[in-house]
């Protein structure tokens, strides 16, 4: 094995250009790529043959101001004066746009190659690029790429192995000081650390532009009549009309969602009988007594709350990234712009919401992306109380409880139910960003341009390993909870303050079963009771009370908490029915002291709408303060989250019970 | 069916502005042709330079441009 790592490449280009896809390829790691501007707000690293690779966010410009793109023209500016080299990624088909900003990057007299991207789209559109004039008239090696299929790639590799970096002395010079003289000095650096005013801005890009007309005059063929963004265009004629667009939008929502609980009945019903098969076969075959029923009542049923909803995680994602790749996104953010702006936020709002399906940690830094720094903050603020994934578990099982499956046919009410609860996260969220519109004093600034990428086949493997990512880092993150959890949570339920004798003469008294006298006056149901004061007026019992505390730390552990605490309270239930129960079952049995179900349609609705608006996602409040660098709007977060939580429930509860 | 071509013959409003297009390349000589503009959604659907933009109608009603073709 060789040493440590050499130096890095920065790589670099305009937004949707295929950097990501091409970091992919380098450095084999799995970075999420989409069909839309905005996809990197942060900086990726990876290595390719002991060589530090950089992905930065794609940027329009280096006069900007968008917090992502200032990362990035912060690495060039860095890159210049260490003389670090560079990839410049062009999509090929927009050759004249990305050529601006290559020449803008070039006068940081960076050593750098091109790499030109979407070679298949050059090809079948009848663009012809002269390689050899265009890599002399730049001034450095130029490689024909396609980065969905790794065409051109052994290329690309020799390049960088072989160190084949130029730096393109021979461009801007008419930018330089001096130029006449030889003397010249580069004082391009400077006037970007200054921010030039607009005119020396408008200046400037004249004489690139005229420039680059020059050079494309030389180098390019296009063809007679351009089919490019044509047949996108066509689509979009359907897609963006104000009936049918709006239309197909809400079809397609409504389908995701559908897809998300049929598709996924059977697989989840294979998981749940898989966990109960491995929980008996433990509680067989682990001679320990104590450590069986450790793994039998607490860690088997605590991940099986977490790993059941994989499917629906899943297929939620596939879809999404389905949508994202093929450039539908931009659409949603095209037909939801009108809409938006009502609330003070734009188009671009929607991939940060929509990200917030996921995790609102990266829809949070995905934010990066708007340009409105008032409308940035309503994001940060506001999308955490859009449908994250690791709601859906809690979502699914107390619908489920609620609505019991009655037919195979796809459309159902479940979905509807489901559907509901996402646009309910959706209209607090687009209230809270009104109010932040209406009333902070953040500045803000109400421009906005959007760009429609044109229509492209998925990348199948990427999906998949979004998928993955998204599906592993869900398991993983509240696995690693649950599991901790579990063990507290039994110990805890498994012991108590008080000795033998007095659990029997309650239980002679009380005429319950011995575990559930155990559990009642356990460590646990002693923590449990000190706060149903809190929480009876939402309808919750103390067991409740313990899932929804240990759900502060992270919201997913709450069917895994309360099949642990269910499973433990269960341990000598007398009938095998109750004993052999799935989560679900379990919770439809489960009765409260007036004998009526424990999860009724009032505690359910009003644990639904607790669910809905608190924060209990402790890694997103850190990403807050990471973001606006302001613990006053933490703190606000997660007070007016808990308030309105609160409140919900409460109306909810009385109103239905 | 060809699209008639439009050239930017000044930009209104202010240099924040016309910086903040700048950026997309809209610029004084930035030669373009309109897609679409549903009213419903308040947008101006554009092609510069082999690129479809979309802007918002306040901000597109800023342009000034004249008919090249």
């Amino acid at each position: 094995m060789g040493g440590g790592i050499m130096s890095n490449i920065l790589l670099a280009g305009k937004p949707n250009s295929g950097k990501t896809s091409l970091f992919n390829l380098l450095t084999g790691l799995n970075q999420k790529v989409g069909n839309f501007s905005g996809v990197t707000t942060e900086i990726k690293k990876g290595t390719y043959h002991q060589r530090q690779i950089v992905d930065i966010p794609g940027l329009q410009s280096l006069n900007t101001t968008s917090p992502e793109e200032l990362i990035s023209r912060r690495q060039l500016l860095e890159a210049a004066n260490q003389q670090r080299e560079l990839i410049f990624v062009v999509n090929g088909m927009q050759l004249f746009d990305s050529l601006l900003l290559f020449s803008q990057i070039a006068d940081l007299q960076i050593p750098l190659l091109v790499a030109i991207n979407f070679a298949d789209e050059i090809k079948s559109n009848g663009l012809n690029i002269d390689q050899k004039i265009l890599s002399e008239k730049l001034g450095c090696p130029v490689v024909m790429l396609n980065s969905r299929t790794g065409e051109g790639l052994p290329q690309l590799k020799k390049f960088i192995d072989e160190g084949n970096f130029q730096t393109p002395n021979t461009f801007c010079r008419s930018l330089y000081d001096d130029f006449r003289t030889g003397d010249y000095q580069n004082h391009y650096q400077q006037q970007i650390d200054a921010a030039a005013d607009h005119q020396e801005w408008e200046k400037d890009y004249n004489q690139r532009k005229q420039l680059i007309d020059r050079i494309l005059k030389d180098c390019v063929t296009y063809p007679s009549q351009s089919n490019y963004m044509v047949q996108s265009q066509r689509w979009d004629k359907i897609l963006l009309h104000p009936f049918w667009g709006l239309l197909i939008f809400l079809l397609t929502l409504y389908l995701v969602f559908q897809s998300v609980f049929f598709l996924s009945g059977y697989p989840m019903d294979w998981i749940e009988a898989g966990m109960d098969a491995l929980a008996t076969f433990c509680q067989e075959k682990i001679g320990i007594e104590w450590l069986a029923t450790l793994f039998a009542e607490a860690i088997i049923p605590g991940l099986a709350g977490v790993v059941v909803f994989i499917p629906q995680i899943a297929i939620l994602f596939f879809l999404i990234g389905l949508l994202e790749q093929i450039g539908y996104l931009s659409r949603i953010s095209f037909i939801s712009d009108a809409f938006l702006r009502k609330f003070g936020l734009s188009g671009h709002s929607v991939i940060p919401l929509l990200s917030s399906w996921a995790c609102a940690i990266p829809a949070i830094m995905s934010a990066r992306i708007i340009k409105n720094p008032r409308e940035r903050l309503a994001i940060i603020l506001a999308s955490p109380l859009m449908t994250c994934s690791a709601r859906l578990p809690v979502y699914t099982i107390l619908i489920t409880v609620l609505i019991p499956e009655t037919s195979d046919q796809f459309f159902g009410i479940q979905g509807l139910l489901l559907l509901g609860l996402y646009l309910l996260g959706l209209i607090a969220t687009l209230l809270v960003s009104w109010l932040i519109h209406r009333y902070s004093s953040v500045p803000a600034n109400n421009s906005w341009v959007l760009e429609l990428p044109v229509f492209r086949p998925p990348v199948w493997r990427s999906i998949f390993i979004t998928v993955y990512n998204k599906t592993k880092s869900f398991v993983v993150q509240a696995g690693k909870i649950i599991f901790a959890i579990s063990i507290i949570l039994w110990l805890l339920g498994s012991y108590s303050p008080h000795d033998e004798d007095f659990l029997q003469q309650k239980q002679q008294e009380t005429g319950k079963l011995e575990d559930a006298v155990l559990m009642e006056y356990s460590y646990l149901g002693y923590a449990g009771r000190t706060i149903e004061p809190v929480i009876r007026p939402l309808g919750y019992d103390w067991q409740i009370g313990i899932a929804l505390l240990s759900s502060f730390a992270a919201r997913e552990v709450f069917v895994g908490t309360i099949a642990i605490i269910y499973s433990i309270g269960d341990e000598n239930a007398d009938d095998e029915e109750k004993q052999n129960a799935t989560i679900v079952e379990r919770l439809r049995q489960e009765k409260d002291e007036q004998g009526n179900p424990r999860y009724g349609w009032a505690t359910s609705i009003s644990l639904l709408l607790f669910y809905v608006f608190a924060m209990q996602c402790m890694s997103t409040l850190a990403i807050v303060h990471k973001e606006t660098r302001n613990w006053k709007y933490v703190i606000a977060q997660f007070v007016f989250m808990l308030f309105l939580a609160y409140a919900a429930a409460f109306v909810a509860y009385t109103l239905l019970s | 069916m060809e699209r008639e071509n439009y050239r930017i013959t000044a930009i209104n409003g202010s240099d924040e502005f016309k910086s903040f297009l700048l950026g997309y390349n809209i610029a004084v000589g930035t030669i373009f042709s309109v897609n679409y503009s549903p009213p419903l959604f308040k947008l101006v659907s554009i092609n510069v330079s082999d690129k479809t933009l979309s802007l918002r109608k306040q901000d597109f009603n800023q342009i000034v441009w004249e008919v090249v073709s």
